[in-house]
């Protein structure tokens, strides 16, 4: 149908698609001067922030050397000519005994420390106490701190029962 | 939020716009004055009141932009915001007087053709003497190059009464050709 008028319809086409706004209609509805691309300056400074943050986080939380109590950093490394030390026999049953026992072992160059320093000796089970304890009644063992031993209390001797108690019997 | 993508957009774009950034909303503004401008001004036949159309819709088209759900075109969903304003305008002003030379838009582009040129300015008057129902079918289908699909979401209407609507202009158009054919 629109055969015989689509030379017309063409030209006022063209006509009608070359009519322009005159001006810019965001800025007249008091959006200029703004386009899609690009954050704001306060959001790149709030993500510049965010990164700094996260770096200093990073390297606070990072492992360190191990040191020792003045600082220093304590090294335990193999000796350079390591000698052959004899390790002994170790007897084991034909089952238990690895392919390859190791006999050889290597000399450290220092021996490390594990103490800390405000610990003093080491202790061991069989030293003796340093303080002596001692039992008093109605001192139970904390070791369930929760559970309540209930105290048993003798009775006086009036009370006791004797009745086990053979009388002295004069039998002459 | 479903946008499709067979908008000619940046979906992107579209979606910022909804969530409220400005930079997307002037984007899509630039985008769609043009649009907005040459349907309102086939219209409405004026400049000034075309300009008015224009930022009522970029008004409008803001405010609704949030429940714009991709079922058509952006440009399609906002030339129906034009229309409705148009047709407010329409009603708001004085009776239209029949298009005559003076009140059609003014064609400053030269052409090579004078046959040609007297010819289109003849299809233009016809049209703008057509009622605003088949004025609207017929810019938005032939001068918008829109689908009928999207004519009918444009006008608000059902495919059927779109395409009924476009027949009627054209049977029209087609009789004053024939009449003022020499």
């Amino acid at each position: 149908m629109t055969r015989k008028l689509r030379p017309e319809f063409d030209q006022a086409r063209k006509n009608y698609q070359s009519e322009r706004y005159a001006g810019d209609l965001a800025a007249d509805l008091g959006l200029g001067g703004q386009t899609s691309f690009g954050p704001p300056v306060w959001r790149r400074f709030a993500m510049a922030a965010a990164v700094l943050l996260s770096a200093l986080t990073a390297w606070w939380f990072m492992p360190g050397e191990p040191s020792g109590p003045d600082g220093s950093v304590e090294r335990v490394a193999i000796e350079s000519n390591p000698e052959a030390v004899e390790g002994g026999l170790i007897t084991r049953s034909p089952a238990q005994a690895s392919p390859t026992p190791p006999a050889v072992g290597v000399r450290l160059t220092s021996t490390p420390s594990f103490s800390r320093p405000d610990d003093g000796p080491r202790r061991t089970r069989f030293d003796a106490p340093q303080r002596p304890r001692t039992l008093s009644v109605g001192l139970t063992p904390r070791r369930f701190p929760g559970l309540r031993f209930k105290q048993v209390k003798s009775p006086p001797l009036f009370q006791r029962n004797t009745r086990d108690e053979k009388p002295n019997e004069d039998l002459s | 939020m479903v946008v499709t993508a067979r908008d000619e957009f940046d979906l992107r774009v579209i979606r910022r716009a909804q969530r409220g950034h400005r930079g997307s909303r002037a984007v899509l503004l630039r985008e769609l004055q043009d649009v907005w401008y040459r349907f309102a001004y086939q219209m409405l036949n004026d400049a000034e009141s075309a300009r008015e159309a224009t930022q009522e819709t970029g008004l409008r088209f803001l405010e609704r932009l949030a429940e714009f759900r991709g079922d058509s075109r952006l440009k399609t969903w906002s030339l129906g915001i034009t229309l409705n304003v148009c047709r407010e305008l329409r009603r708001r002003r004085t009776p239209l007087t029949l298009a005559d030379e003076t009140t059609l838009p003014g064609r400053e582009e030269e052409m090579n053709n004078l046959a040609c040129q007297e010819q289109t300015e003849a299809l233009s008057r016809q049209i703008a003497a057509l009622p605003d129902r088949q004025r609207e079918a017929i810019t938005l289908r032939y001068l918008e190059e829109l689908s009928l699909q999207d004519t009918a979401a444009a006008m608000g209407c059902a495919l059927g009464t779109a395409k009924a609507t476009v027949s009627q202009a054209l049977r029209s158009l087609r009789r004053h050709a024939e009449v003022l054919k020499p």
